[in-house]
């Protein structure tokens, strides 16, 4: 609550153009800001996405309207700047499952998330990872991603089907 | 279903490891980086709901001080006169103008009258 409260307090600071304000938000949300964005675009683009979506949230802080919910307003720019970037991923996901096809079969095979989360869309891929790794709420999911609260759990069920169908086939 | 449950528990615990781990950057190094990237831009940024507003107060009131100069120096001086203007001015002006009214020259035989307050002398003529 009471971090909560100071991020309002300094988003209200940034919206009035204090910079510095803005940079205290960045540090407060950057760790999460990242690891949504690798779940998301890859590990390779995550930070590069979170800090150009800050610069861009910064020339945007007119579209906040209520600070009090500047993380989830944070979030929701991320997500949209890594579906971007994602698509770059994707190819390298291709070319990491090429390879790790044809490398030797692994006598205990760990879990590939990369190439998991790869083969997912990237709502998907982001309801699984804000709830499975963040820990929020459907409705705390809808109100970062702009859904309803049945659509996330609609993108969950689709994204947990769609990682058993993929392990499945590899165990084969 | 057991099956399933331990699938998806196996997977959730994997998502949490590699999903969890920190950023390479700390929190504070992206912060300073972004804060120097945005330093610069908070004039175009935020700030630029307030500076048109600035601006146009500074652009108005640079407005008025040049033509109030403009204004003083044409009272004084008059334009610039030509040897063969000069001495049609003397007898085409009119001999005092008043406290009310300013006197342009689009050309040397031209005079443009601005009254700035009501005139004092009789209506509707030339001062």
């Amino acid at each position: 609550m009471t971090v909560g409260a100071d991020l309002a307090g300094l988003a209200r600071e940034a919206q009035a153009g204090d910079p510095h304000a803005f940079g205290g938000l960045v540090e407060a949300c950057w760790a999460d800001l990242v690891r949504l964005a690798r779940s998301v675009a890859g590990e390779a683009d995550a930070e590069d996405v979170v800090q150009e979506s800050l610069v861009a949230a910064w020339r945007d802080l007119a579209g906040l309207r209520d600070p009090a919910h500047v993380r989830a307003w944070l979030t929701a720019i991320v997500f949209r700047r890594a579906v971007r970037a994602r698509r770059w991923w994707r190819l390298r996901a291709a070319l990491d499952e090429v390879r790790a096809r044809a490398a030797p079969a692994d006598p205990s095979p760990g879990i590939d998330v990369a190439l998991l989360l790869g083969r997912l869309a990237p709502r998907q891929r982001a309801v699984l990872h804000l709830t499975v790794v963040e820990g929020l709420s459907d409705a705390e999911i809808a109100e970062t991603l702009r859904m309803t609260p049945g659509t996330a759990r609609a993108h969950r069920r689709r994204a947990r089907e769609r990682i058993a169908q993929l392990q499945r086939g590899r165990e084969r | 279903m057991t099956g399933k449950r331990d699938e998806e528990d196996r997977f959730d615990a994997a998502l949490r490891d590699w999903g969890g781990r920190g950023p390479r950057t700390p929190a504070a190094t992206a912060a300073a980086r972004v804060v120097s990237k945005i330093g610069g831009r908070s004039a175009q940024g935020r700030a630029g709901l307030r500076l048109p507003r600035f601006m146009a107060a500074a652009a108005a009131a640079a407005l008025v001080a040049v033509v109030a100069g403009v204004v003083w120096l044409s009272r004084d001086s008059g334009p610039a006169p030509t040897p063969s203007a000069s001495a049609r001015t003397s007898v085409e002006l009119p001999p005092a103008l008043p406290d009310n009214v300013v006197q342009f020259w689009l050309d040397a035989e031209t005079p443009v009258y601005f009254v700035t307050g009501p005139l004092q002398g009789p209506r509707g003529g030339t001062p």
